[in-house]
């Protein structure tokens, strides 16, 4: 409204001073006895400046009085408006015509200038908001500092960004829209000019895909400057999407590499000074000179030594195994007597706990990998034990279950809370609280589920408060029958 | 021990090797040292040994090199690679370029001296004139009357298996990796039907052993191969 008036005001003011400026003229020709076609140049030339620099409207009606003041004061009979030559009829209908044609065309020149600035000036900011995006800082969220971008860039009165991939909102400035309003774009997939607000709103797409929206208020800008922005915008966190999953990618592969080289390290620095220790304290004994004590000690020596190295041994292939590079070395192998012998090998973890097997299959072969499928095993008798209660007893129980053979090892006196029970599968999770039952390192269940994936088969628990844990691990029968 | 054997033992840590050498020494062995495979082809040539210890992982030209150069040069020493578990690949390798057995580290100097005098005792009897019949433990096997016996009861054998047990008894004591089996028995383009070896194996195993599910004749060597017992 303030606008308008201000125009109108501006326009009355331009007639005016027209209206003066071609009175002054006539004046001027009338003082100095112009003849006719020495004032209509007059008139000509001041309507032609008004036209290149106010515009259509106002040299119109400066050139309407420009004809009245000719025809009154320049035309025989003078004093009149009247023309009894038809030649000055003709003059001032030329003059007329003249004065109206180039006040169109200099007027047109005047507003195509004017629009060519415009369109420039907002490819500048384009081209200077493409230019900033390139320079956001990655270590910060992006959204916030686009939002913020876009309002500083391109001179609006504010933003408002809404990303689908975390839900969230950045507003920047002051824009009278509601989350829901803008996150409806996103929704409804619809782009929306509003003149009356100068609000527009743009879904942001990757391809064909929608990845979010964007609310741009109270701005001067055309629509194909708002769609240019809306697709920098959507570059922008695409780019900023990939780029983060690429260094997320590479940080994964440079850890896994770290961890191999680590442990390939570890393995042989404790290897070589276990097998000097070996050697000497099992030489000792082969070489037959000790006195009993002696002996007793140097056995003692070799047998911790040996110890050591199991403990070794396992620990490092535990943490070696991972599901990219689990190959498998399949063989026939007999159920009840691997679970045997690996009860076997934990007699030391196992020492207090009393173990039941309880076999109820005849069909107990199955085609695995012996070494991965014992250190399965090892893992769970391990945890049974370890959190079970002291001197309670771990049953294990093997049977056919449709297509698959389960193992199921059950302890007494520990309990895994329901929304646990995922969580222990994970590489490196320890249960809150577990550090005080036994120490680990968050790795063993893990090494079990990928072990048992890498046959096909799975692993899952059970647990209740009063009777204990059970832990099922099924492998399925049609690898034991290949 | 008449004669006290000479072994090379090529390791290139200082704490191992002066435990070898501590050891073996007094257990009756002559030990010669080297830390890495250059050193070892140079002592070779200057010194006639019984038997070579070999590290599989050296600087230099590595283990494995070492065996394949010694194996060429010097083919009637027999050698022992020192191993690391988990590494089977690198033993099939070993093998492979010329090793005759293997030890895993850390080892049971027990252990150790037992394989060493097989191997040795093995190196010098390997003049035996090759049709001449094999006794080992309670099974004879006698190639040129194509005849198999367990306590003196002859035990009939397919023409596969025959020659499986006269391949198998005629390196006693070594472990043979699969592709050996394989492409000794089937031929050069068997080398990975694995299960036609597991299924030959089962089969003579059920003949000869007295509890085929524990074999004492024929061992299984994990991921590697077979041995047949020690004579």
């Amino acid at each position: 409204m303030q606008l308008l008036k201000r125009q109108i005001r501006d326009a009355a003011v331009r007639l005016i001073v027209g209206i003066s400026a071609a009175l002054f003229i006539t004046w001027v020709a009338y003082r100095f006895h112009f003849n006719l076609s020495s004032a209509t140049s007059a008139h000509l030339c001041l309507i032609t400046v008004i036209a290149v620099r106010w515009g259509f409207l106002e040299a119109s009606v400066v050139s309407l009085l420009s004809v009245a003041c000719l025809d009154y004061y320049f035309t025989e009979p003078l004093f009149q408006f009247y023309m009894s030559d038809s030649h000055d009829w003709v003059a001032l209908i030329t003059f007329e015509s003249v004065a109206l044609l180039v006040s169109r065309l200099s007027n047109q020149v005047g507003r195509h200038a004017r629009e060519s600035e415009l369109h420039r000036s907002h490819l500048q900011k384009l081209y200077e908001l493409s230019q900033n995006i390139l320079l956001l800082d990655r270590q910060r969220p992006i959204d916030q500092q686009l939002a913020n971008l876009i309002q500083t860039t391109l001179q609006v009165k504010g933003v408002a960004l809404w990303n689908a991939y975390d839900l969230h909102l950045c507003m920047s400035g002051l824009c009278d829209v509601t989350e829901d309003e803008v996150r409806s774009t996103y929704f409804t997939e619809r782009n929306e000019d509003d003149s009356v607000t100068s609000t527009s709103r743009r879904v942001l797409r990757s391809g064909t895909r929608p990845i979010g929206s964007l609310v741009i208020c109270d701005h001067s800008l055309d629509a194909a400057s708002i769609n240019a922005t809306a697709s920098l915008t959507a570059v922008a966190i695409e780019r900023e999407r990939s780029f983060s999953a690429e260094s997320s990618a590479e940080a994964a592969r440079q850890s896994e590499q770290l961890r191999s080289a680590i442990l390939d390290g570890l393995a042989h620095a404790f290897k070589t000074p276990l097998t000097t220790i070996r050697s000497c304290s099992s030489g000792l004994i082969e070489m037959n000179t000790l006195s009993g004590t002696e002996k007793r000690l140097v056995v003692l020596i070799d047998q911790q030594v040996d110890r050591l190295n199991d403990l070794t041994t396992r620990l490092l292939r535990t943490a070696r195994i991972d599901n990219a590079n689990i190959k498998l070395r399949r063989e026939r192998i007999n159920l009840m007597q691997l679970i045997q012998d690996s009860v076997a090998e934990c007699s030391q973890e196992l020492e207090t706990h009393p173990v039941t097997l309880q076999p109820n299959t005849q069909r107990d072969t199955v085609w695995a990998d012996k070494q991965l499928l014992k250190m399965a095993l090892f893992q769970l008798f391990d945890n049974a034990a370890k959190y079970g209660s002291p001197q309670s007893s771990i049953t294990i129980d093997v049977r056919e279950e449709g297509a698959e053979i389960l193992i199921s090892i059950r302890n007494e006196g520990s309990f895994i809370p329901p929304q646990e029970r995922e969580n222990i599968f994970k590489r490196f999770y320890r249960s809150p609280g577990s550090n005080l039952k036994a120490p680990g390192t968050g790795i063993g269940l893990s090494v079990v589920k990928q072990v048992t994936e890498a046959h096909q088969g799975r692993v899952w628990t059970n647990s209740d408060v009063n009777t204990g844990t059970t832990f099922f691990l099924a492998l399925p029968r049609k690898g034991s029958e290949e | 021990m008449e004669q006290r054997s000479k072994v090379l033992v090529v390791e290139d840590d200082a704490g191992i090797r002066q435990s070898l050498y501590e050891t073996l020494t007094a257990l009756g062995f002559v030990i010669g040292e080297a830390g890495n495979g250059e050193e070892a082809l140079l002592r070779l040539r200057m010194i006639d040994y019984d038997a070579v210890l070999l590290d599989i992982n050296m600087p230099g030209i590595g283990g494995i090199e070492t065996c394949r150069r010694i194996h060429q040069s010097f083919p009637h020493i027999p050698i022992i690679m020192l191993t690391i578990r988990d590494e089977e690949d690198d033993k099939v390798v070993a093998l492979d370029a010329g090793a005759d057995d293997y030890v895993t580290k850390p080892f049971q100097i027990r252990e150790l001296t037992a394989r060493m005098r097989s191997i040795i005792r093995r190196s010098k009897t390997s003049t035996v004139p090759p049709d001449s019949p094999t006794v080992i433990g309670s099974v004879v096997i006698d190639p040129i009357r194509h005849r198999v016996e367990k306590e003196g009861q002859e035990i009939r054998l397919t023409p596969k298996e025959f020659e499986m047990l006269r391949y198998l008894m005629e390196h006693a004591g070594r472990p043979i990796p699969h592709n050996h089996l394989l492409t000794s028995i089937w031929g050069p383009e068997y080398g990975n039907e694995r299960e036609y070896l597991r299924v030959l194996i089962n089969q003579l195993r059920k003949k000869i052993e007295d509890d085929p599910t524990r074999p004492t004749y024929i061992l299984t060597e994990s991921y590697i191969g077979y041995r047949f017992r020690e004579p």
